[in-house]
């Protein structure tokens, strides 16, 4: 997964971002001559005076031109890992269900900051819990709902 | 003994293995050689394999690479390797390549060589721009008892056709492994950002020149002579201006009587035009 992220203090709200952007011309021909935009499609566009992503997400066109056009160098794009965020919270969720106690509350609460900035304490909890789980089977295991087998597995080890 | 599924992340390449098992498995990744085309993906039956934003990575405004397997999901099936017209991806079992081993299909792509022509002609300066045009720089000129030679490293060969058209006439046949049509919507081309241009491994898409300098120029051309239908514009083209139909794939080594032959042809079947995603 990848997003833009549009730095808001350094953001002039020049709009060259609107006019570059080869998705905001795709849809509507007015941000072409840097007119702006004027239908809801635009995937980028002035509001507020500054920037903000207004489209819906996408997965590989991501062009690079507004990142290059920027003057303030105010938007990058992220590679995001977010993929691997929902999957964390989907078997901590699992691990619950099955009353295995975890910190939840603190992934939770990182997930939430997740878009002001990356999430690195996220990423550590995630690495401890592959360290704590690293077995494969224990986690089908545990998401077949079997735990006795799973517990087997635990302790064999 | 556990079985873990492991990646190793090097500057030129992807690893993935199943670390404890008994027959290993090993899949690898080019990241210099792959292109981002995405057939790998759209092959792959448990969606593993992710495109990331194609024309950043060659801009080189995020460093990523251009395809990423998921570990948790890759079950090492060994169905994307073969596909891939690049050769970025192989896959070995054993410490032995599939493509050695019985069963597994591979691309029919084919470079014809006529020996007879090359030695025909003495000039050796005829051969220059037949030399200079391969993208990946396969191909070479030997001399053997008095007489000309080429030879073309077919292992790295994605088949182009670009040889076919600069060598003199007659001397290389190729035979592409995609055959396919390309289409562009001008209509939501804005002809400047030129990120189609970037990414085709053949340069297929260019800007048309202007003849004076009051026209305006056309926003994009194409020549499908070179194109070897991968569809990597499609992916990284931020308008969806265009479409790229792949009509057939030549395999060969194709086997149904092994137990995964049927699957192999109904995937295939869903790379075909219609069904790409």
């Amino acid at each position: 997964m990848y997003y833009l992220e549009i730095d808001l203090e350094n953001c002039d709200g020049c709009g060259i971002c609107v006019a570059v952007c080869p998705r905001n011309a795709s849809f509507d021909i007015m941000t072409r001559g840097g007119k702006g935009f004027t239908t809801q499609k635009a995937y980028i566009g002035v509001k507020g005076g500054s920037s903000s992503v207004l489209g819906e997400h996408i997965d590989s066109e991501y062009c690079g031109e507004c990142v290059l056009n920027c003057p303030q160098q105010a938007i990058r794009l992220i590679a995001s890992p977010v993929g691997e965020t929902t999957r964390t919270i989907m078997l901590v969720e699992e691990l619950q269900a099955e009353e295995i106690t975890l910190d939840k509350q603190e992934l939770q609460i990182d997930f939430d900051q997740f878009n002001l900035k990356r999430a690195d304490g996220l990423k550590d909890a995630l690495a401890q819990l592959r360290d704590r789980y690293k077995n494969r089977q224990v986690r089908q295991a545990l998401s077949r709902g079997k735990l006795d087998r799973a517990e087997k597995l635990l302790k064999g080890k | 003994m556990s079985i873990e599924f492991v990646t190793e992340v090097s500057a030129d390449k992807i690893l993935l293995k199943n670390k404890g098992a008994k027959q290993p498995r090993v899949l690898t990744i080019a990241t210099e050689l792959c292109i981002g085309c995405g057939v790998c993906a759209k092959i792959c039956p448990v969606n593993a394999i992710t495109v990331g934003p194609l024309g950043s990575v060659e801009r080189k405004t995020i460093d990523v690479p251009k395809i990423e397997v998921d570990v948790q999901k890759c079950v090492l099936c060994a169905m994307c390797a073969p596909v891939c017209q690049f050769h970025a991806i192989t896959f070995t079992l054993n410490g032995q390549s599939i493509f050695d081993l019985p069963g597994y299909p591979s691309l029919d792509g084919r470079v014809l060589i006529d020996p007879e022509k090359v030695a025909a002609i003495q000039d050796t300066e005829s051969f220059t721009s037949c030399l200079e045009v391969c993208p990946r720089d396969l191909i070479q000129l030997t001399t053997k008892d008095g007489k000309n030679q080429l030879v073309v490293d077919e292992s790295r060969c994605f088949w182009c056709k670009k040889c076919e058209v600069s060598c003199p006439e007659g001397v290389i046949t190729v035979e592409k492994a995609f055959v396919g049509e390309l289409s562009l919507n001008l209509d939501r081309c804005d002809g400047k950002c030129g990120v189609c241009i970037e990414v085709c491994p053949v340069d297929a898409f260019r800007f048309p020149d202007k003849q004076q300098p009051w026209e305006l120029r056309e926003k994009l051309d194409y020549d499908e002579t070179y194109c070897v239908f991968c569809g990597a514009c499609q992916l990284a083209c931020a308008a969806g201006a265009i479409t790229v139909k792949v009509k057939e794939i030549r395999m060969k080594n194709q086997d149904e009587s092994v137990s995964w032959g049927k699957t192999w042809k109904k995937s295939l079947a869903k790379l075909l035009d219609g069904n790409s995603p």
